[in-house]
């Protein structure tokens, strides 16, 4: 009777029948928190960039009116430093940096006030937009069922204040 | 006894021989003067012909003689340009003075009516405008005089134009249905005037209209009112302004990125000609991180800020402009330029 009742040892048979399932947790927990480092930097990329847009300004309408005009490349120049800092992290991609950033939507208005038509959003200054997205590799999801790229769409919006 | 009448006697033969001595007053005018023997012409405010326009008196300098132009007194207010206002269909012409003591004599010439003809004509360094039918417009011609050893010299004619007009906006004027043109009262043309159709040689269609404050002008024509003006001209530019390049176009308010090094160039105009700029220095406003705060005309004010304005603030920069006349002897004259800065900075809105 005491053999029967003797549970000495089922804790560690409990353990190990529940790992696979802690591990898969805990893979599930860890694959989100890097897919949303991930989304952040994706989405600094994309602010970075809207900024730099904005920061070049049309020296010739300034020189002429003393107001701020975004360049006539202003569009050109937010997708190309999208791209640049997207190639910093290589490894979060599952595609070439240039290829998300020649796919995103980069719009610049160049007047204010302007709409969005995308958006719908109202912008009082000339803004450069971003709207972008980014297939960002997830293997362990992947593994795990899900799909081994999650794509993160990142708006990015810029103007002088 | 002997002492006290001695004493009394010295008294009284004192105060019979006193005579009263009076003061020289330097305000009176003694009528028996004779006006060539006074050096100086009088002052403007008294400028009245000498005897009753007789011909000019000697001035003895030096022991040399010379004549003293009939009606010349002492100038106290200098040319400053002339002033085209359109008040609905009234135009006007006039002239802008500057109160200002330059040293120089004056004498009034001759005083036109609208369309009259003077042998003047053609001699005014500034020349005379004309009214919206071509006619030349009313004033006086006066002759400006420096006081030299040898005499005074002629050294300029200016003309002040003062007149009106009355005509029919192009714009507003249907065909037959406008009243017919008449020129204001302060015109003594009586021909009809036509419609303007262009701007008077002075005025700039593109330039503001320069209001004419009335402390600003002596009409020739008002009861006891006294011209006192003339030159020679200092150059008085109208305005300053700000470029971003050194040629290029004026700016009244700049917006510019934090931390961006921003060029300005000043400039200085007499009605729309540009004059030289000797040299300019900040005397309002936030400068930010200037290289200098004052330059010559040949070099810009350049600077950057680091600091965003506070929400509603302004920073109006004001720059005082000190102008070369041409040619370069002609006085300075000091105006100002301003411009608003609006300090930006990139920002995410999204």
């Amino acid at each position: 009777m005491k053999l029967l009742h003797d549970d000495a040892g089922s804790v560690a048979l409990t353990t190990i029948a529940l790992l696979p399932l802690f591990l898969v947790v805990l893979a599930g927990v860890l694959q989100l928190g890097a897919l949303r480092v991930s989304a952040a930097r994706v989405r600094a990329a994309a602010d970075l960039a809207a900024l730099v847009a904005v920061n070049d300004q049309d020296d010739a309408e300034l020189a002429r009116t003393g107001t701020l005009r975004l360049a006539a490349d202003a569009a050109d120049v937010a997708r190309d430093f999208f791209a640049r800092n997207l190639d910093l992290s290589p490894s979060l991609l599952a595609s070439s940096a240039t290829d998300v950033a020649r796919a995103a939507d980069v719009a610049a208005f160049a007047t204010a006030p302007s709409v969005d038509p995308r958006t719908g959003a109202r912008y009082d200054r000339p803004a450069v937009r971003i709207a972008a997205s980014v297939p960002l590799r997830t293997p362990v999801l992947g593994a795990l069922v899900f799909q081994p790229v999650t794509t993160v769409s990142v708006l990015a919006v810029s103007s002088p204040r | 006894m002997s002492r006290r009448r001695t004493l009394a006697l010295a008294i009284l033969v004192t105060l019979a021989l006193a005579r009263p001595a009076a003061a020289w007053d330097p305000e009176a005018w003694d009528p028996g003067a004779d006006p060539a023997s006074d050096p100086e012409p009088q002052t403007a405010d008294a400028a009245a012909p000498a005897e009753g326009g007789e011909p000019a008196g000697a001035d003895v300098t030096g022991g040399d003689t010379f004549v003293v132009p009939d009606g010349l007194y002492s100038v106290t207010d200098v040319y400053a340009g002339d002033i085209v206002t359109h008040d609905g269909p009234l135009t006007t012409y006039e002239t802008a003075t500057v109160h200002e003591s330059p040293g120089t004599y004056a004498r009034a010439l001759e005083t036109v009516g609208s369309g009259d003809a003077s042998r003047f004509d053609g001699a005014a360094f500034n020349g005379r405008a004309s009214l919206s039918d071509g006619r030349p417009v009313a004033g006086t011609y006066y002759e400006t005089f420096i006081k030299t050893d040898s005499g005074y010299v002629s050294v300029s004619v200016v003309f002040f134009q003062d007149d009106a007009e009355l005509a029919r906006q192009r714009a507003g004027a249907g065909a037959g249905s406008a009243p017919p043109a008449e020129p204001a009262p302060a015109a003594p043309s009586t021909g009809p005037s036509e419609a303007i159709d262009a701007e008077p040689p002075s005025a700039s269609p593109s330039e503001p209209i320069l209001p004419s404050p009335p402390e600003l002008r002596d009409r020739p024509d008002a009861p006891g009112a006294m011209r006192r003006i003339v030159g020679p001209p200092p150059v008085s530019p109208g305005r300053g302004i700000v470029t971003l390049r050194p040629v290029g176009a004026p700016i009244t308010t700049l917006e510019v990125l934090r931390g961006r090094t921003v060029a300005l160039w000043l400039h200085a105009y007499a009605g729309d000609v540009e004059v030289p700029v000797r040299s300019w220095s900040v005397v309002a406003g936030d400068p930010g991180d200037a290289v200098a705060l004052s330059g010559s005309g040949t070099e810009p004010f350049v600077t950057s800020w680091d600091r965003l304005m506070p929400p509603g603030a302004a920073n109006v920069l004001r720059f005082s402009l000190v102008a070369r006349g041409e040619p370069p002897s002609t006085p300075r004259t000091n105006i100002d330029a301003a411009v608003e800065i609006v300090v930006r900075s990139p920002a995410l809105t999204a």
